[in-house]
């Protein structure tokens, strides 16, 4: 599905920053941002509330402008004849669904279409509102509808046209669960659509399910980009829980201790840790010494490890 | 524009402005046909305040409603993400608020001209046609003007309230001032009055010649200020 990892040079980008700065006043809001978005990708854009994303999605798409540095969308910079071709291209979802509140869920998708410069978009809209399971609430108002049908609304509306990049701005807001899981797997689906993704979200364990490649932003400034195996490595050691006999769990600290790794917990559950331990490391010495594991499970890095050993800060977006 | 269009006909407020203002047409028209009056002035001040003053109303509503549509539901930055030529935006939603007003101006005029020429002729008073259509220029003239302003006032308050509290302040209030002012009568009333009542073939009271050069600086002065607010600064 996405050109991952080292291919991604070979690609075209299809959004572009370069050192962008965006201040408010004294305010950096964004400062130095620099990385791109390859074709075919599911990309994350990843930071707590407040880390800059929007205002970094607003400039890419000419809603705002840069302070210092630039972007390129679709290889053209807001400004230019091209850029106007370039947004038409490309599907947005900015900040929540920007919906008129009195217009059908049908009419806001027929305003759209006649913005993108979309004839005739009956069948288009018929089957987006479908795709997004709008289609029986299609000719209800928009200002009837939950938060979460405002954002497959949203979504719907981001999709017409088929465009080449979508951006999508906290997509999942205000879905159940289930809705969650739908509106994940419709965006992993979408290369295949031929439609790359922008996601911005501060929800970390979605974005580790839903992109295959990520830039972790925080305060403005970008802390790690790649794709999320890579990002994953980066968390260094892997973190293992162990259930043993509370009667043996003094010893095993220290046994696992002097092996050089981290231990922690009580009680018959441990929490183990270093660079490059395996399972094996663990339950050998310990079988050897007469501790018998009873439970030996890896604990898997996720991205929120990542984020907070990255920056060091508390996340939101658990 | 197509997407403009769109929004006039899907939405409900540019529909329930030409309904009410309808809706004061005919209750000029039960009103008069009620009194029974044989004076032909009464059917012309009949038109002229319920027509005349509601379509000012149904342009300032339209206008205001062009742009603050937008910022009313939070839209704008939809409508520049999918299209981001903002000068291309800003003349779509003037060229409709003015094209709104006429269309509206056009039969709501209409409707009194039927209906207030019915009511004379109940009552068996001579028609106010001719004396009607004579007075409807007035409001050809201004009423797209006034649209074109309330458009540029909402860009400059980048809300539907907003814009429609200081489009109303303006004229209502603003413009009665500034006609107080000892420097001269610079208010947009009095130099739309003085155009309309050249139209009429009355002789206005400053002049058409100064009236069209105060209603050019005030529709100069605020378009050129909308414009540059809103094709300079960030979309939210």
């Amino acid at each position: 599905m996405a050109p991952a990892g080292g291919h991604a040079r070979l690609v075209p980008a299809l959004a572009v920053y370069e050192g962008l700065v965006k201040r408010f006043g004294e305010v950096a809001a964004v400062d130095g941002l620099s990385f791109e978005v390859p074709e075919g990708a599911v990309f994350g854009l990843l930071g707590p509330n407040g880390a800059g994303k929007t205002t970094a999605i607003r400039v890419l798409l000419g809603l705002a402008a840069p302070s210092a540095g630039s972007t390129r969308l679709l290889g053209a910079r807001p400004g230019t004849p091209e850029f106007t071709a370039a947004v038409r291209s490309v599907g947005s979802l900015i900040e929540g669904p920007a919906l008129y509140g009195r217009a059908t869920a049908r009419q806001n998708m027929r305003i759209e279409g006649k913005a993108l410069g979309i004839r005739d978009g009956a069948a288009e809209i018929g089957d987006l509102l479908a795709l997004v399971g709008l289609a029986g609430r299609a000719d209800s108002e928009a200002r009837s509808f939950s938060l979460g049908m405002k954002q497959r609304l949203g979504l719907a509306l981001a999709l017409l046209g088929r465009p080449r990049l979508v951006v999508l701005d906290e997509p999942t807001n205000g879905l159940d669960p289930a809705g969650i899981v739908e509106i994940r797997e419709l965006i992993q689906r979408l290369p295949e659509r031929g439609t790359t993704a922008l996601v911005s979200s501060h929800l970390l364990g979605e974005v580790q399910l839903m992109c295959d490649r990520a830039a972790i932003v925080s305060h403005g400034t970008m802390v790690a980009e790649g794709t999320i195996s890579d990002l994953l490595s980066r968390q260094g050691g892997s973190d293992f829980n162990v259930v043993l006999s509370p009667d043996g769990t003094e010893r095993a600290r220290a046994l696992l201790a002097s092996a050089g790794m981290i231990v922690s917990g009580s009680d018959g559950v441990l929490s183990v840790t270093g660079p490059g331990v395996e399972g094996v490391q663990i339950s050998r010495p310990l079988a050897q010494a007469g501790i018998y594991v009873s439970e030996l499970r890896r604990v898997e890095a996720t991205l929120e490890d990542v984020f907070l050993s990255l920056t060091g800060a508390e996340s939101d977006g658990r | 524009m197509a997407a403009e269009l769109e929004k006039l006909r899907s939405l409900p407020t540019p529909r329930w402005t030409l309904i009410v203002t309808l809706g004061l047409v005919a209750l000029g028209f039960i009103a008069v046909v009620v009194s029974g009056s044989e004076k032909e002035s009464t059917y012309l001040d009949a038109a002229e305040t319920m027509a005349g003053l509601g379509t000012v109303i149904g342009s300032i509503v339209l206008g205001v409603w062009m742009a603050g549509v937008e910022y009313g539901q939070n839209t704008m930055r939809r409508a520049l993400a999918a299209d981001p030529r903002r000068e291309r935006l800003l003349g779509a939603k003037l060229a409709l608020a003015i094209g709104g007003s006429l269309a509206l101006t056009v039969v709501v005029w209409a409707a009194a001209l039927v209906l207030l020429s019915i009511a004379a002729s109940v009552n068996g008073a001579s028609s106010p046609a001719g004396d009607i259509l004579t007075a409807s220029l007035t409001s050809f003239l201004a009423n797209p003007i006034y649209a074109a302003i309330g458009c540029a006032v909402a860009m400059l308050a980048r809300s539907m309230a907003g814009g429609m509290t200081a489009m109303l302040a303006l004229v209502f209030v603003l413009d009665i001032l500034l006609a107080a002012l000892p420097i001269g009568d610079i208010s947009l009333g009095s130099a739309l009055g003085d155009l309309g009542g050249a139209l009429e073939g009355e002789e206005g009271e400053h002049g058409v010649a100064r009236a069209i050069l105060v209603t050019a600086v005030w529709v100069t002065v605020l378009l050129t200020a909308a414009w540059a607010r809103f094709t300079r600064s960030d979309v939210t």
